[in-house]
């Protein structure tokens, strides 16, 4: 268990958690600023689990996984992994209303899910690329994203299942509350990291600390 | 021309480069083709002065974020239809006068990783949204009359039950059926009873209001929904389309037939379901049935109290 480089220190933690309070906070400023979308970014929580406990960590972080919808997206750069944008108990459809104005142009032929999976890959991926884009940019890095994908229900636990099962045997797991006012629309987004990023983000974590040492 | 390029103006997409002022910078063979634009007339051009209508929330938010996070974005033709107003192409410009499109945004960063413009690709889908309709369609209308079938008038009727509680709005329904139905098949032939059911069904259309959701609910049966229509407004409706059935004769072929109708109406009471509400506009129904047909039977709405 000591090998340095499977567990971050306590300061590297606490650098991290820094890390993403400072980009969660600018992602979150940015979204209100330049498109108007105000969201609340609960503190981060960050842990390293063994990969194959990644699922049940996120199970257990859902207390209702009823009417449930999640969109994925990878990214990659020095910092790579997946993001899960996860919208319980029909949490998703609220945020439908960003669209109002434009719904109403479409008459009453449309199926409410079909809606629903394209407003959060339209909306969850401008989410998940503020939040991701500012780590990394905080990190020094610059990373691109694949395109969304979305999963409702029972595909979301076996999507999982299938992304998460990395041979890699450590995750690096980073877990977020938000919230979005206007709608009244909240979820979680985590994000997961192979552990092969770790001496990377240890040498990230070392730059961004060296002007406070 | 390098070989991007000849990828560029060949492929069968249209793809888009904007500046960060939203200035067009790059404009495909495909666009230009579609769109009867010339890359020199739009090059350069803001592409809001060039498509004003296309600078809605939805495509500055999505450039915005492109420029401000490098994400990924999509802009559906779920949502929107589509993005670049273009003829449609196909032979579909009856349904879709427009070229129904799938757009995808994304970034395009210079050698120090900032990002300098966003790419739109297009994607032509009318073709698929026009099967998708035809299906939307014949899953919702009953082949021999042309207005809707029972599956559709289940799922309207339970959404109306549902969006009535929540407005508070009342809602009634009339159900419908053609006397002596039988006996038009059994002496005229099936051919007249199938001209009847399209005649009546033709009838019932003209009746009813735009707002009405009118259907075949079984052989001979009818099933109409009056959003926003109280018991009484509904028992007036009824009667005039009874009224009116009665009064026109059916010429079909060289016969002429009268034939009526019997009505069953009844309004929504505040615990009902999509079976309850059928199974007091049914009971109407048979009363009126029972009562020697050609009339409009009601059962009023429990909860209203006793005037």
């Amino acid at each position: 268990m000591s090998n340095p480089l499977r567990e971050l220190t306590e300061l590297e933690k606490d650098a991290l958690q820094e890390i993403m309070n400072i980009g969660f906070g600018r992602a979150a400023a940015d979204l209100a600023e330049i498109i108007n979308l105000h969201v609340i970014l609960s503190v981060p929580h960050i842990a390293v689990l063994q990969s194959d406990e990644v699922i049940s960590y996120i199970h257990n972080q859902i207390p209702d996984t009823t009417d449930m919808s999640m969109i994925t997206q990878f990214f990659s750069g020095k910092f790579n992994g997946g993001s899960f944008l996860v919208f319980p108990h029909g949490e998703g459809r609220k945020l439908l209303r960003i669209f109002d104005g434009e719904m109403a142009l479409l008459g009453e032929n449309y199926d409410i899910d079909v809606l629903e999976k394209e407003t959060l890959v339209e909306v969850g991926n401008i989410i998940i690329g503020a939040c991701v884009g500012k780590i990394a940019e905080m990190l020094g890095d610059v990373v691109t994203y694949a395109p969304p994908r979305f999963f409702s229900q029972e595909q979301i636990f076996e999507t999982l299942d299938d992304v998460l099962n990395e041979s890699d045997s450590f995750a690096i797991l980073f877990k977020t509350v938000f919230n979005f006012e206007q709608y009244n629309v909240s979820g979680y987004l985590f994000l997961v990291s192979q552990h092969s990023i770790m001496p990377w983000l240890k040498q990230a974590i070392a730059e961004f600390l060296g002007p406070y040492e | 021309m390098n070989e991007y390029q000849q990828i560029f103006n060949t492929i069968n997409l249209g793809l888009v480069v904007l500046d960060r002022e939203l200035n067009v910078t790059a404009w495909n063979r495909w666009m230009e083709l579609h769109s009867g634009m010339p890359a020199e007339k739009v090059i350069g051009q803001p592409v809001c002065d060039l498509f004003p209508a296309l600078c809605d929330n939805s495509f500055i938010r999505i450039v915005k974020s492109v420029f401000a996070f490098g994400n990924y974005a999509s802009y559906s033709q779920k949502l929107h239809k589509y993005l670049f107003p273009m003829k449609n192409p196909h032979g579909s410009s009856a349904v879709f006068p427009r070229m129904q499109q799938n757009c995808t945004f994304g970034p395009i960063r210079n050698d120090n990783k900032e990002i300098i413009a966003v790419y739109i690709s297009v994607q032509d889908v009318t073709d698929f949204v026009m099967y998708e309709h035809k299906l939307i369609q014949m899953a919702k209308i009953d082949g021999l009359t042309g207005i809707y079938n029972r599956r559709y008038l289940d799922s309207r009727l339970t959404e109306e039950i549902e969006r009535s509680r929540r407005h508070g709005n009342p809602l009634s329904i009339l159900l419908l059926d053609i006397d002596h139905f039988k006996k038009i098949n059994d002496t005229h032939g099936h051919l007249c009873g199938d001209y009847a059911l399209r005649k009546i069904s033709e009838l019932l259309q003209e009746l009813v209001r735009t707002s009405d959701i009118l259907g075949r609910y079984g052989g001979e049966e009818f099933l109409c929904i009056l959003p926003e229509t109280s018991h009484e407004q509904a028992v007036v409706l009824a009667e005039r389309c009874r009224e009116q059935i009665a009064t026109k004769p059916l010429a079909c072929e060289d016969h002429q037939a009268r034939i009526t109708i019997s009505i069953g109406v009844t309004g929504q009471h505040r615990d009902d379901t999509l079976d309850s509400i059928k199974k007091r506009a049914d009971d109407a129904l048979y009363q009126a049935k029972r009562e020697g047909r050609n009339r409009v039977c009601s059962c009023p709405a429990a909860s209203e109290p006793n005037p």
